[in-house]
């Protein structure tokens, strides 16, 4: 017997709605349906995040996919940069898909002439489209283990269209993951980056540094330091990598150190996710976050 | 809005079809260039605006502005127009320079049915192309076969059964035409109100009168069934052709586009990064009336608009598509 309606609890799903794939996302959470115990005692709602007004009325958010430095943009002129970055560092639940993962990365390269402006929140280095061009783009079956939690974990359709690579992490804190088997606790072994000597930036907010023909962007006006990162951040989580023997064409940034093979993550209430699932009719993912990121941090 | 998203159509992948004709650009490995990934790439690209670009310095005042994507020209619509003679594909360098510049995608226009242009495009790794009626069309009786090539494909419409068959050779997005370089929104309305108009016919046909007014339209029924079904086009649909104030961009956007296309209308007009600024803001707040008069405010001149007649000089470009 379920109770009705007014006994539930309301909770109200943003979309961040200023440009790109938001109205798939929407769709996707209007069609969820939750099960048990939140069936019974959560009511979703989704709605359009447009202005700061939009946002406090949200509990749970998501950032779609688009372009990341329009969403960017638009975000600063309607005044929604800080909200967003008070929503991240505040620990609410997140979710932010190819260019909400972006905005969600601690540092990205590859950005735009003067380097774009990050929310930041996961301790990720990523390069924007890292994969190169859209003829680059590509679909792929990707297994992931933590699915099993929300039904099955059958393969998951992995849509990936001018994807960011994860360039490396950017403190060794894992949790040991019940996720993936291919993935040893560590990230100490100089994995990947072909951008090492980052020491110092100028600018405000949007931090950018030019090294070696390679613009970082940083979310935070101090560059993170991989050992008091690790000591008070939640640590990364990594949900789904792409297959070893992923036969994938010449690319700007070939997937080939393990960092590199990341597609999916979280950490602490937030998750990225380099692909787009609101593009299939697979709600699995958006049903993981929401029942298993999201509902536990906010209930 | 649909009640569901649209699904990847079948049979349309990258590999789903090869023609001798053009074999060479068929994809090497099947899970690239799926009609999901082309497809996919439109809809990030909704809510934004596409901006014409002639150069790398325009390319990035249009990045700064906001531009979710930029169609690299040679020459604007408004300025095909004025000059006469046949307008081909740009130059591959300036392209590239183009590409080079920016971070954001990078479109380029093919003309109708030219094959080797597209390979060329394709070849130098644009990220979208446009087979325009703009350019002067290569072949009066066919378009390209869009499924043999990885990157996608924007082609023009003025109506439903143009939209469909466009998509059936595999365009990924599509845009009303409008009627381009004019500053006039008069057919780019018209356009949009035709397409919208004809989906609203079909979402309430049967069957039966779905295949006839497939027959009639002239237009895929498999294809005219999933319209009907999700009451939109199966792929992302832009506004294009004669959009010069954020308020005509806006006014597209209400009528249902998913995104703009602005041609002439910035670089013709004056203050050219404010204009494209207030364009894009105009686009991600349409139904807001305070943000549109306060983007509208004090652009200056908006490019000198034209009537549109079948004697104006370059004709009607929209007539161009078969």
């Amino acid at each position: 017997m379920s109770n009705s309606p007014s006994q539930r609890k309301l909770v109200t799903v943003g979309v961040l709605a200023i440009q790109g794939a938001f109205s798939e996302h929407l769709n996707q959470v209007s069609h969820l349906s939750l099960q048990p115990p939140y069936s019974h005692s959560v009511e979703l709602s989704a709605k359009l995040v447009k202005r700061p007004e939009d946002l406090s009325q949200c509990q749970v958010l998501i950032l779609p996919g688009g372009e990341s430095t329009v969403i960017a943009m638009g975000c600063r002129r309607v005044g929604l940069f800080e909200p967003l970055r008070e929503w991240v560092r505040s620990g609410k639940p997140v979710w932010g898909t190819c260019a909400g993962m972006i905005l969600l990365s601690n540092q990205a390269t590859g950005g735009k002439k003067g380097g774009q402006e990050l929310i930041g929140g996961v301790d990720i280095r990523v390069n924007r489209n890292g994969y190169g061009a859209q003829i680059f783009s590509f679909e792929t079956n990707l297994s992931m283990p933590c699915l099993e939690q929300v039904g099955d974990h059958r393969p998951f359709p992995g849509v990936f269209i001018r994807a960011p690579v994860v360039e490396r992490l950017l403190h060794s804190k894992l949790e040991p993951s019940s996720s993936s088997s291919t993935f040893s606790a560590t990230t100490e072994s100089g994995t990947s980056t072909p951008i090492e000597k980052v020491t110092s930036y100028g600018g405000d907010g949007a931090a950018e540094k030019e090294e070696e023909g390679l613009i970082i962007s940083y979310a935070d006006p101090q560059p993170p330091t991989e050992s008091d990162q690790s000591a008070k951040r939640p640590p990364l989580e990594v949900l789904a990598t792409l297959q070893d023997d992923l036969d994938l064409p010449q690319q700007s940034t070939p997937p080939t150190t393990t960092d590199s093979r990341i597609v999916a993550l979280k950490q602490g209430n937030i998750m990225v996710t380099s692909f787009h699932p609101e593009l299939t009719s697979d709600r699995r993912i958006l049903s993981y976050f929401i029942e298993k990121v999201a509902l536990p941090a906010i209930l | 809005m649909s009640a569901e998203n649209p699904t990847i159509l079948p049979g349309s992948d990258a590999n789903g079809s090869i023609s001798r004709v053009n074999g060479g650009a068929k994809a090497e490995s099947s899970n690239l260039g799926t009609f999901g990934v082309k497809s996919g790439l439109a809809q990030m690209l909704k809510g934004g605006v596409i901006m014409d670009v002639v150069n790398a310095e325009q390319a990035r005042i249009a990045e700064e502005a906001g531009a979710c994507a930029v169609m690299a020209l040679e020459r604007i619509p408004a300025d095909v127009r004025r000059d006469g003679g046949v307008a081909r594909m740009s130059d591959p360098k300036m392209i590239q320079e183009i590409m080079e510049a920016v971070t954001i995608p990078v479109m380029a226009k093919v003309r109708i049915g030219h094959i080797v242009e597209a390979q060329i495009l394709q070849a130098i790794g644009v990220d979208y192309i446009d087979e325009s009626e703009v350019l002067t069309p290569a072949d009066n009786a066919h378009h390209i076969n869009k499924h043999n090539f990885k990157v996608p494909f924007v082609c023009g419409c003025k109506n439903l059964g143009e939209a469909l068959r466009r998509i059936s050779e595999g365009a990924a997005m599509i845009r009303t035409k409008g009627e381009a370089g004019t500053g006039n929104v008069v057919e780019a309305v018209h356009h949009q109100r035709t397409v919208q108009s004809e989906i609203k016919r079909v979402s309430t046909m049967s069957d039966e009168e779905l295949y006839a007014y497939a027959k009639e339209i002239q237009a895929p029924f498999h294809l005219l069934k999933e319209t009907a079904r999700l009451k939109r086009l199966p792929v992302v649909n832009f506004a294009a052709g004669g959009v010069a104030t954020p308020a005509d961009a806006a006014l597209m956007m209400q009528l249902g586009s998913d995104g703009v296309f602005v041609g002439s209308g910035i670089f013709k007009g004056e203050n050219h990064a404010k204009r494209a600024r207030a364009i894009v803001e105009a686009v991600a707040h349409f139904n807001d009336p305070k943000t549109l008069a306060a983007v509208s405010t004090d652009l200056g001149e908006a490019m000198v608009g034209i009537t549109i007649s079948d004697n104006m000089k370059g004709g009607r470009m929209a007539d161009k598509g078969w």
